[in-house]
């Protein structure tokens, strides 16, 4: 009989996270001060978060061992199946075999939680009680409502208001799990209370809500604040997922894989499950390891290396990483978890070393791959895991033509169930693909010129 | 008539979520949108739209990039913090 999907026994969950930047072939550039164009210190960040999780983002050690407490409460939903699409395969005719790793089983139907669960855990071991957050349409809000419900801390989402009043039903998941979500701009904050006087009206942005989620953790008592991608410890907070799969593809009897694959936005997902292969590939494996993303947002397929801010807003501090500026906002792509104009710094310093090889997919193609999937697979994707799911058709056909028996592995990151509002503008046909003009990534570019320039250095030597 | 594109709508990849042409046309403080151009200008007319309704002025204040990155609004409020925090004894 066919085996479908693989499960980990919970005493063979992963008991320590990697850490790739032990292995870099060439060490992370320190961030920059945006005042002083000097590198930031632990006590710069202090005030937004709590000094454990700022000691593991500068963290060389290679493992870094998961608290038990951690530990006992990703158990309730992981290890998280390794399934293998049969179905996919028949469908397409491919002599490759394809497994997907399913993030979607969360209870917030996402690999968010991942980190989530990780970073309100440390902060309650520092002593923290409540945190705050933004959040847009409220995937990532959802995740850190459930995490701060299960370690019995205060969790307070700033939500845009737009979003708030359009999208009830992850806030209502914050809600049922005890988070305080307020609209923003709300009354809450001195941002907020600025922004209604002149507005009562204001449908707010997520500029006004990281505003607000900031200055209420700097302002409150026993408060900080978290953040759910693009930072190196979040980013190793989900090496679970590819930790895992390792184990998962050994009791599949697979010796070795050879296309790793997942989509990356701020590139959490995409590093949970690749990273550990990475670290193979580093050792000599011959893996070709994937990041999709939207050609409508090419931060990692077209963009110059610059240093730039870790998110829209420009909140964090100044990251060297792939980027079109912080000015770039990409085009009207229907994948809420691909909006983040930077990669991680880690992926970019991969990307340079040549260890991954990311690709662009237009949005209909995302789709068009995410509906074939819904119809043979069962589950439907997320509009940002379509991408990856992209790469995996466009390899699995590739393999046929060659008529090799390859093996390909899918971060299968969360369900659309609450994004059918996307599939429903792909089926009416509303859908357009925005591939970006040359002429409008320069002027967003010209935006970050005057910027300090890092040097890219691949192992070891300037490029 | 400003309203023209109003009932549009897009998917703000900010938010992660479905949005009327509306709300990017008054996002900042009334005026459009820093991205309106890179969002709206392969579906509308969007250089024209902004000529006929705004004034130079009020596009270059809409467009310009921010004057100051959020990481030194962020240090601006962690030194609030601790004055208050001093204050408060």
């Amino acid at each position: 009989m066919k085996e479908y999907k693989v499960f980990l026994r919970e005493d063979e969950i992963p008991k320590q996270w990697y850490n790739i930047q032990a292995d870099l072939p060439t060490p992370l550039q320190p961030p920059l001060h945006p005042g002083t164009g000097q590198p930031i210190g632990p006590q710069d960040l202090a005030p937004v978060f709590p000094m454990n999780l700022i000691e593991q983002e500068v963290s060389q050690q290679r493992w870094i061992d998961i608290p038990q407490e951690v530990i006992e409460k990703l158990l309730i939903w992981r290890p998280t199946p390794l399934h293998r699409a049969y179905a996919l395969e028949k469908a397409l005719g491919t002599p490759a075999r394809i497994y997907y790793k399913n993030e979607g089983v969360s209870p917030p139907g996402s690999h968010k939680p991942n980190t989530a669960i990780a970073q309100a855990y440390y902060n309650k071991v520092f002593g923290i009680k409540r945190i705050t957050t933004e959040t847009g349409a409220g995937q990532w809000g959802s995740a850190l409502s459930f995490a701060c419900c299960l370690f019995g801390l205060e969790c307070k989402v700033y939500m845009v208001r737009i979003s708030y009043d359009q999208k009830p039903y992850r806030r209502l998941m914050m809600n049922t799990w005890g988070a305080n979500c307020v609209p923003s701009p709300s009354k809450d904050t001195n941002a907020g209370r600025k922004i209604l006087e002149e507005n009562p009206d204001s449908p707010g942005s997520l500029g006004i809500a990281i505003s607000e989620a900031i200055e209420d953790a700097v302002t409150s008592k026993d408060t900080r604040y978290s953040l759910g991608s693009v930072l190196n410890h979040v980013l190793m907070h989900q090496t679970i997922i590819g930790l895992e799969a390792k184990k998962q593809l050994e009791k599949f009897g697979e010796k070795k894989v050879d296309i790793v694959t997942g989509c990356a936005g701020g590139g959490s997902n995409f590093a949970g499950l690749a990273f550990p292969f990475v670290l193979d590939k580093i050792n000599g494996a011959n893996i070709t390891i994937i990041p999709a993303e939207p050609t409508s947002c090419p931060t990692m397929t077209r963009a110059p290396f610059v240093y730039d801010f870790g998110d829209t807003a420009a909140t964090t501090p100044l990251l060297p990483m792939h980027s079109l500026g912080h000015a770039f906002i990409p085009p009207p792509i229907h994948a809420g978890g691909l909006r983040y104009h930077g990669i991680a710094p880690l992926i970019s310093q991969l990307i340079i070393e040549g260890l991954i090889e990311p690709r662009a997919y237009n949005q209909l193609e995302a789709y068009a791959s995410a509906v074939q999937w819904a119809r043979v697979e069962g589950a439907i994707p997320a509009p940002e895991t379509s991408h990856a799911i992209a790469v995996v058709i466009e390899e699995a056909k590739k393999a046929k033509e060659e008529g090799k028996e390859k093996v390909i592995l899918l971060n299968w990151s969360g369900h659309g169930l609450m994004d059918l509002g996307g599939y429903d503008s792909y089926f009416s046909g509303k859908l357009v693909d925005y591939p970006l003009p040359e002429e409008v990534m320069k002027k967003s570019l010209k935006e970050i010129e005057s910027l300090p320039k890092p040097q890219a250095v691949k192992k070891g030597k300037p490029v | 008539m400003i309203e023209q594109y109003d009932s549009l709508v897009i998917r703000c990849p900010m938010l992660g979520g479905e949005v009327p042409f509306q709300y990017c046309r008054k996002l900042n403080e009334e005026l459009p949108c820093r991205k309106i151009i890179i969002c709206w200008e392969f579906r509308i007319e969007i250089g024209k739209f902004l000529n006929e309704h705004y004034s130079f002025n009020q596009i270059h204040q809409a467009l310009a990039p921010p004057n100051k990155t959020r990481l030194e609004t962020i240090l601006e409020l962690i030194e609030k913090a601790k004055k208050t925090k001093e204050e408060q004894g």
